[in-house]
Parts: C-alpha cells; structure tokens; sequence
C-alpha cells in the first residue's frame, strides 16, 4: 500500500534514516553504515509513493518490513 | 580541477503501471534494486536515471562497488519470464512509446558515470546519460 513521502520519512527517523537532497525527481535517504536510497519526492512532502518502493527501502536499509509498515 | 574518470554501467529496467497509486509509473533497476517513479513511463524512466546516478555517486565515493546492490532473485525470475513474453520494439525510444500499448517495459539501460578525481577527494558524478532497447510485454 502506498504512503506518503512525509511518513516515510518520519517512520525512517525512528531507524536513524535521514533525508538528504537528491536532484530534480527525488531525495536521498541516508543512514549511517548503509548504502543511500533514494526516494521519490515529485510533489514534496506530500508525494505518494508506491508500495515496492517501500519494500526496497526496508531491504536496503535491512529493516523489518512489517515493522516499518507498522510507523506509517 | 582533477582528472575525470568515467565508468559505464549496464542495467535492466523494469517499468510498470503502480497497482496502488492509479496513474503512475514505477521503475524498477534490477541491478542496483532502486525504484523510482513518475506521472508517465518517460517521466518514471527519467527519475530512475536519476535515481541511479544519485546512488551510483554515492557508491563510487565511498569506494563501494554498486554492484553489490542487486535484487533479490525473485524479481530477477520476472524478469526472464516478462522478456520471454515479450515481443522487442527495434530501435525504440522512451519519447517514442505509446504508453496505452504497454503493460510492462523492460529495457537494458547504459548509464555512464563521470566523477572528478584529485588527490585528497573523488566529488559526485556530474553526468550520467541513457541508451536502450525497449520491450513492452503483453501480459
């Protein structure tokens, strides 16, 4: 299921993810020790983004899915 | 200004309709596991480019070989079984496509990576480009 840029990134705060600036389509999540992400930020704060890129995420940054699904 | 290195990498691409977000367009880079996303197929392809340099910048700087990212197996299986369903568009441009034609497109993407190099620091990319072959899958 889908959620919001803003979710996501405050559910990323609780893994110590922070979000950066990345170009013109999308940002840069970063955690220390991890690679960086990127995620989708065409309208701000308020984007909506798509449910694999959620699963994505959780991989990269090696967080449990339903957990994470769980603070959005 | 230091020396400019350049390394080219080979992708695949995944472009399909989101199933939660009606009328967007989600990319999928198998080779680096990256998703982007856009309002159109050019416009999910062009933040996926985007999307890739980004990190393909990050890697290379922190001497990481991006290669390490790849998908998990099972996106690579769908992929194998898109492309043998698929019938390949000759020459075809993302500009080109006739997005109501197109279930899926997959497409082998070039991006090259160009990074300044000196003696104490390696700075991000500051160019990355796109070449492909397109296949749209009838699903």
């Amino acid at each position: 299921m889908s959620a919001r840029f803003r979710d996501i990134a405050r559910a990323a705060a609780r893994f110590e993810i922070k979000v950066v600036p990345g170009g013109k389509h999308n940002r840069k999540l970063v955690r220390q020790g991890y690679r960086s992400y990127t995620i989708p930020a065409h309208n701000g704060d308020k984007s909506e983004v798509t449910d694999p890129y959620i699963s994505g995420l959780c991989r990269n940054f090696q967080i449990d899915e339903p957990t994470f699904r769980k603070l959005l | 200004m230091g020396r400019v290195e350049r390394r080219l990498f080979e992708a695949w691409l995944v472009v399909r309709r989101a199933d939660d977000l009606p009328g967007e367009w989600v990319a999928h880079c198998l080779d680096f596991d990256i998703f982007a996303q856009g309002n159109s197929l050019t416009h999910a392809v062009e933040a996926a480019h985007e999307a890739i340099g980004l990190v393909l910048a990050d890697d290379l700087g922190a001497k990481r070989d991006p290669n390490d990212r790849r998908a998990p197996q099972s996106f690579w299986d769908d992929l194998y079984d898109t492309i043998a369903q698929s019938q390949p568009i000759k020459g075809g441009k993302f500009s080109e496509l006739v997005e109501d034609e197109i279930e899926t497109l997959v497409s082998r993407i070039v991006v090259a990576c160009n990074r300044v190099c000196d003696e104490s620091k390696v700075s991000t990319p500051i160019m990355f480009e796109k070449a492909a072959a397109s296949v749209p899958a009838h699903a």
